[in-house]
């Protein structure tokens, strides 16, 4: 990747009327920003004499995002800003050719291909109608956002039996069957990556009549083992690797908070999103200052990358294979999908991941909560193949 | 006028008193008031002077200084983009936009957004925060000065009930409140370069409160306000130099500063003059405490708000002079005062102006916007500006009561 962005810098700036060895000077400076506002001088410097190019300084600075740190990639745009709005001022054109090539290529950064589509459309906003459907497989998640999002903005504007239902209201409208309708409703399901966008269409499906198992869609893991209580008073817990976490034995109930004894509970979620509720009786009970561990096993077919996302809103550490991957120590903020992300590497065949899950002491009604949501899917949120096999 | 810049980088406390300027949230004195003829009555139909449409959500406030005002924005998908704005304060052209690809996470309470925290400037320069942990300084000619990606640099900052905390300057240092559940800092920044000269850890709780730059004994202290307590921090090396334990204290609104005291909010009002001998807590009033707003102070008169009450209180004894109900349900923006009028802006879209110059408060005109008003406004020169969600207003002229 890294040769391929030197390549493709090096033929842009060459391309541009820019003495390249000058623009190609000035990147390595903006690149090299980093913490603590290290290296802001010089690139400050670099960034002045960046924005005064001319509009030919747009693609290579563009090309110049590849591989740069988002902070990096955050200076360069900002240039690209300011020659831009200097050459619409002097009602210059804009190199939107040379912008719709670099989008095509889909190996350049995430930030340059965004900004190149939105200039596109600023010099030509009958552009964006013509681009937006070639995004729908896009890997640029805000490009494929807002194709699926256009696309889908026709079916909701689509005539309703009831034109004044609140589409924010519980009860959805029984639509006419429509079978085009459903299909492009599919094909966007397909399509997006979005959490709330796809759990929108799945919505909207179901009002045609079609159910959608978003539990499955997403790729939740609903079989688990779950190991409770050990303490977290102080919230002390949350930082002593009790015995689960050290050595994982599903058969070992090791002494828990207050010296009593722990116990293994077998849980098959069937909530929403494959909800595991700690506070449900049948699963640990309501308790303060404690922390559960819940296992479950997976099995792939090949080793690959993937993203464990979680969704907890109390202290919550993630283990895989025995090894710690995650780690927040919040407590109770608001419980959404995907608050949590550790990228990960899964092994061929069978995977152990572990949760650990920590209750605390605050009393307030809205600080209850005590229960996790995990799902496993690429860096994109598509759920990846695998079997659960907890025991 | 490089005296002038100068003076306001290394002593900002000095040089925020010009009536045209609004250069931090809350205004020069960060007590929400100024001197201004403002009307009675505007709203989108009325003594519109200009109004534009903003690329995208906000809570932020404008930031005056001379002919330019300064303001931030976020939109696109989960409200990753980030705008930094700049505006001809006379008629409301844009003078430069620039964006930014947030760093760090945007899980937020769904009434707020990641442009939340106000800018700040000095004439020369301009510093943008976001919730997300973005900080960045232009010139205000929308030159990038630094930038820096905080939640990328502190992996634990947690953000996820949204932050407000806005960037203040005392003293050539930047103070940058970042307090939540995870780790938690009082950052002091040297704003030309944007390295961390100090950074003072801070409790692991959600606080959304503006920490207040003032000058006491000749140096400039940060003081910040948490839900057990006040601290300020020496402006220069971050060291504490006073706390203020309370378990009453709230973590939404800001401290004021009055003849010497600071004024704690939440549960109450305290009055507290910090010394060589500690904190000595001058009067405690029941009455006068806010819930969201941040009280506004005019001369020896506190105008402080919980829920839909205003309360006028007396900053000398800390004694209640009056209350008055006000017709509205939810306040997050903080009231601001000019020539004798207080301008209370209502979640729903109603700015509500009550005279406060008599004995008895008068409610003199309500103004609908037609929609959701969540930001503190900004005045400056004869102008007072509001922004929404999608707009930017600047009113002036009209009928002026005062």
């Amino acid at each position: 990747m890294r040769r391929y962005c030197l390549a493709s810098m090096i033929l842009v700036v060459a391309a541009s009327t820019v003495p390249a060895a000058e623009l190609a000077a000035l990147y390595k400076q903006i690149r090299e920003v980093g913490p603590n506002a290290a290296n802001s001088g010089p690139a400050a410097a670099a960034w002045r004499e960046l924005r005064a190019q001319p509009a030919s300084a747009i693609l290579p600075t563009l090309v110049a995002m590849d591989g740069a740190s988002p902070l990096a990639a955050n200076w360069l745009r900002s240039a690209v800003d300011a020659i831009v709005e200097r050459e619409m001022k002097a009602k210059k054109p804009l190199p939107v050719s040379d912008l719709e090539a670099f989008l095509k290529d889909r190996k350049h950064s995430v930030v340059g291909r965004r900004q190149a589509f939105e200039l596109i459309c600023q010099a030509d906003p009958a552009a964006k109608a013509r681009l937006l459907p070639t995004f729908l497989d896009d890997p640029n998640l805000e490009l494929r956002y807002e194709a699926v999002e256009t696309a889908f903005d026709n079916i909701r504007k689509l005539p309703k039996p009831n034109p004044e239902a609140d589409p924010e209201k519980e009860k959805l409208e029984t639509l006419p069957a429509n079978p085009a309708t459903v299909a492009e409703l599919q094909r966007l399901l397909a399509a997006s990556r979005h959490f709330n966008q796809t759990a929108e269409i799945a919505r909207e499906l179901k009002g045609y009549g079609v159910t959608i198992d978003l539990t499955e869609h997403f790729g939740y893991v609903k079989k688990w083992k779950v190991l409770a209580a050990f303490d977290n008073t102080d919230e002390k817990g949350y930082h002593t690797a009790y015995p689960p976490e050290v050595k994982l034995d599903p058969a070992a109930t090791p002494p828990g908070k207050n010296g009593e004894a722990t116990k293994w509970v077998t849980v098959d979620s069937k909530e929403s999103l494959a909800t595991v509720d700690l506070n449900k009786p049948e699963v640990v009970g309501k308790l303060k200052n404690a922390v559960a561990y819940a296992f479950a096993e997976i099995d792939v077919p090949a080793e690959r990358e993937v993203e464990l996302r979680v969704a907890s809103s109390t202290g919550t550490k993630i283990f895989l294979n025995g090894k710690e991957i995650f780690a927040a120590q919040t407590y109770h903020q608001s419980f959404s999908p995907d608050t949590h992300v550790a990228p990960c590497k899964l092994k061929a065949g069978k995977n152990v991941i572990l949760l650990k899950v920590c209750q605390n002491d605050q009393k307030e009604p809205w600080a209850q909560d005590w229960k996790f949501q995990l799902r496993v899917c690429d860096s994109t949120g598509m759920r990846v193949p695998l079997k659960e096999v907890t025991p | 006028m490089k005296k002038l810049i100068a003076l306001a980088l290394f002593g900002v406390g000095t040089s925020l008193l010009a009536a045209d300027n609004w250069p931090q949230f809350r205004g020069p004195q960060a007590n929400g008031a100024t001197q201004a003829d403002l009307p009675d009555t505007f709203g989108p139909k009325e003594n519109v002077r200009w109004a534009v449409d903003l690329p995208g959500r906000g809570l932020s406030c404008p930031a005056i200084h001379g002919d330019k005002l300064f303001l931030t924005a976020s939109s696109g998908m989960d409200d990753t983009r980030l705008h930094v704005l700049a505006f001809d304060v006379k008629t409301g052209v844009k003078l430069w936009e620039r964006q930014l690809q947030c760093s760090g996470p945007t899980q937020c309470h769904p009434l707020t957004c990641m442009a939340c925290p106000t800018p700040v400037t000095d004439g020369k320069h301009v510093w943008f925060a976001f919730a997300t942990g973005d900080v960045a300084a232009f010139t205000v000619d929308g030159d990038l000065v630094w930038m820096r990606a905080l939640a990328a640099e502190y992996p634990k900052l947690a953000n996820f009930v949204g932050r407000s905390s806005s960037p203040v300057l005392a003293s050539g240092t930047l103070g940058m409140l970042i307090e939540n559940q995870g780790e938690s800092y009082l950052f002091g920044i040297d704003p030309l370069t944007g390295a961390t000269r100090w950074k003072a850890d801070r409790p692991t709780e959600n606080n959304w409160s503006t920490p207040l730059a003032w000058e006491r004994g000749g140096q400039w202290e940060f003081v910040v306000q948490a839900a057990k307590g006040m601290t300020a921090y020496n402006a220069a090396d971050g060291k504490a130099a006073w706390t203020f334990d309370s378990e009453k204290l709230n973590q939404i609104c800001s401290p004021v500063t009055h003849d010497g005291k600071i004024l704690a909010t939440g549960r109450g009002l305290f009055a507290l003059r910090p010394g060589e001998k500690g904190v000595e807590a001058i009067w405690k009033s029941k009455e006068l405490g806010s819930d969201n707003p941040t009280p506004v102070i005019v001369g020896d008169k506190i105008y402080a708000q919980g829920r839909n009450i205003l309360k006028c209180g007396d900053l000398t004894s800390g004694k209640q002079l009056w209350d008055l109900r006000i017709n509205g349900r939810q306040f997050w923006a903080s009231p601001v005062y000019a020539q004798g009028k207080l301008f209370l802006t209502e979640s729903s879209g109603k700015v509500i102006v009550v005279k406060v110059t008599g004995d008895e408060p008068k409610v003199i005109a309500t103004n609908d916007f037609g929609e959701t008003l969540l930001a503190t406004p900004a005045i400056a020169g004869d102008a007072i500006f509001f922004r929404s969600d999608k707009h930017l207003w600047c009113f002036a002229g009209g009928k002026k009561s005062s």
